[in-house]
């Protein structure tokens, strides 16, 4: 299966109560922010963009 | 998730912070396009770049069709972006379709929201609600702990 087919399959979704996944993404200072690090201290929404539009 | 809805949230950030959640915004863009998105729109938030789509492949942030990304579902609610995806050069995967999540203090997943089509995205109110409730949940366990 590749990545699309993982992406368009509802099956494969994250979905309430599993682990967030934690990796490690820069920052817009260019300095690498690990995700887990962001609800640390409180819960987090994360908003994935689209687009920039 | 486009510009609109980023804006919005910004708008309502301190309501964020009082239902005691934070935000971060996960783009395609290199860090200097994120470095000017964020800039920008003055988007007083956690700003990172994921222009490998690293994050967006493990939260399976699903990629939509062309019929999903500038259908008629999306004419009513997003034409102004579509054009703009059309017309302009957009960062990154243009098939790429926007998601929100939530995750608590122990890094489980507590509201997940995936779109059918581009113009689709959870409101302001639907997402603090939701923080709100995980605040009172936290409320509840400690009382349960008595």
């Amino acid at each position: 299966m590749n990545i699309s087919n993982i992406e368009r399959n509802p099956e494969t979704r994250l979905v309430v109560g599993d682990t967030a996944p934690d990796l490690s993404l820069p920052d817009h200072e260019g300095h690498a922010i690990a995700l887990a690090s962001l609800w640390h201290s409180r819960p987090r929404v994360l908003l994935f963009v689209r687009h920039f539009g | 998730m486009c510009r609109e809805h980023v804006v919005d949230v910004r708008d309502d950030y301190q309501r964020f912070l009082d239902a005691h959640g934070d935000v971060a915004v996960i783009t395609m863009g290199t860090v200097e396009q994120t470095a000017a998105f964020r800039d920008r729109n003055r988007l007083p938030f956690v700003c990172l770049a994921d222009p490998e789509r690293v994050a967006y492949q493990a939260y399976r942030v699903p990629r939509g069709t062309v019929f999903q990304v500038a259908g008629p579902a999306v004419w009513a609610g997003g034409l102004k972006a579509t054009l703009r995806a059309g017309i302009g050069k957009p960062a990154g995967d243009v098939l790429q379709l926007q998601g929100s999540f939530i995750v608590d203090c122990r890094g489980i997943i507590r509201f997940v929201h995936l779109p059918r089509h581009s113009a689709e995205q959870p409101t302001n109110d639907e997402l603090i609600a939701q923080l709100n409730k995980l605040a009172g949940g936290n409320i509840v366990d400690v009382d349960e702990h008595r």
